[in-house]
């Protein structure tokens, strides 16, 4: 996809590049969200409120350049305003509310996570799927190949082919929080 | 051993003698193992592998985009067909997902641009807030470049409970507590920066 013609159209108010972009970043937004609130339905709101406050300020964005650490800015933001609603409403009657509440997880480890989702939405279906398996279920590769009924040598070597891109595309993480 | 072969091992756990020896020879690798030992630990995290709910697409749209119904207004045999799928898509979900009843409901009722129309709120509380379940009835899609914006009030000060567009059923969060916030009310706002309410109530509860 020309993702600076999506985000011409998404400038000009197409409501089909709201979707396309949600298709492109939406899952790397709600992983954000979520390993900040830690709470799913925390988490979608966030969504909403970001694709909303990105829609706002959308007339400001210079069309060529990269939306992604645009809208991962957003988003931050985002949370970092709900976890302070959720934190006036939980305080405890007569507890001193804290002047700045601040996210229980760091700057560098939410733009991992928005990084980590964003690589895996450029690798093919099926070679998100042994990393699911293996990373997330925990499956060994003889596992993974009975849930996902292929061969063993077809998991190993489509985990190593993600392993590889992914490691080459997070690797300009340092070179960018540097 | 090259520097993209250590890599994919470091990240894929795979760590032996041969990707020591690599590391142990190359400085930018040894400088990025931390980091691409963190990433492991990410991508067995359960935030990153979490899809989103169904309909979080259509609600996002249908916040940020009155265009949308604009657009289907051109064609009124697709605006036609669409609602009834809408209504029929809505009923069924509603009948499939909501097997408990709502720990409250109120209706909200149009006066300005929005007289003749109601809106039925089901609230069902959670732990960390409430759910609500706002479907409108005869409410018209907000103008173009306006929206709805539903808020709680007390005497002293009121709090947002999310926006809309639509005239399509949608659900919003809120964690505000409503012995805090007791009465309800729905305002028409101008898409621009101003967060704050414009005072302008199209519903509220009779």
């Amino acid at each position: 996809m020309d993702v600076e013609r999506l985000m011409g159209r998404f400038r000009d108010g197409d409501p089909e590049a709201v979707r396309d972009l949600y298709a492109l970043y939406g899952r790397a937004v709600l992983a954000v969200a979520t390993r900040a609130l830690r709470d799913r339905g925390l988490a979608e709101e966030a969504v909403q409120l970001t694709f909303l406050q990105a829609w706002r300020a959308a007339s400001r964005f210079e069309g060529d350049r990269d939306p992604r650490p645009w809208l991962y800015t957003i988003a931050r933001r985002v949370c970092v305003d709900l976890y302070r609603r959720e934190r006036r409403h939980t305080t405890v009657a007569g507890e001193e509310e804290p002047e700045v509440a601040v996210l229980p997880v760091s700057f560098e480890t939410l733009w991992e996570t928005w990084q980590v989702r964003v690589a895996l939405d450029e690798l093919s279906g099926p070679e998100r799927e042994v990393l699911a398996a293996t990373h997330y279920l925990g499956l060994t590769h003889e596992e993974a190949a009975r849930k996902l009924a292929i061969p063993v040598g077809t998991v190993k070597s489509r985990i190593h082919r993600a392993h590889r891109k992914l490691a080459e595309r997070l690797t300009h993480v340092r070179e960018e929080t540097a | 051993m090259n520097c993209r072969e250590a890599r994919a091992r470091l990240l894929a756990g795979e760590e032996d003698v041969e990707v020591d020896q690599h590391v142990s020879s190359c400085p930018r690798c040894a400088e990025d193992v931390e980091q691409l030992v963190a990433m492991r630990a990410t991508l067995a995290d359960d935030a990153v592998w979490g899809e989103a709910s169904l309909d979080l697409e259509d609600q996002i749209v249908n916040l940020i985009s009155p265009a949308v119904a604009q657009t289907r207004r051109r064609s009124w045999r697709w605006a036609v067909a669409a609602a009834l799928i809408v209504v029929v898509a809505g009923s069924a979900a509603l009948l499939q997902s909501r097997t408990t009843q709502a720990d409250w409901q109120t209706v909200l009722v149009g006066e300005g641009i929005a007289v003749g129309s109601t809106v039925t709120v089901e609230a069902f509380e959670h732990s960390r807030g409430t759910e609500l379940v706002l479907t409108p009835t005869g409410l018209p899609a907000a103008p173009e470049g306006s929206y709805y914006e539903l808020w709680f009030a007390n005497d002293d000060s009121i709090v947002s409970a999310g926006t809309f567009a639509t005239g399509f059923p949608v659900t919003l969060y809120i964690a505000a507590l409503r012995e805090d916030y007791p009465r309800m009310g729905v305002t028409i706002e101008k898409v621009d920066d101003d967060p704050s309410s414009s005072r302008n109530v199209v519903l509220r509860q009779p």
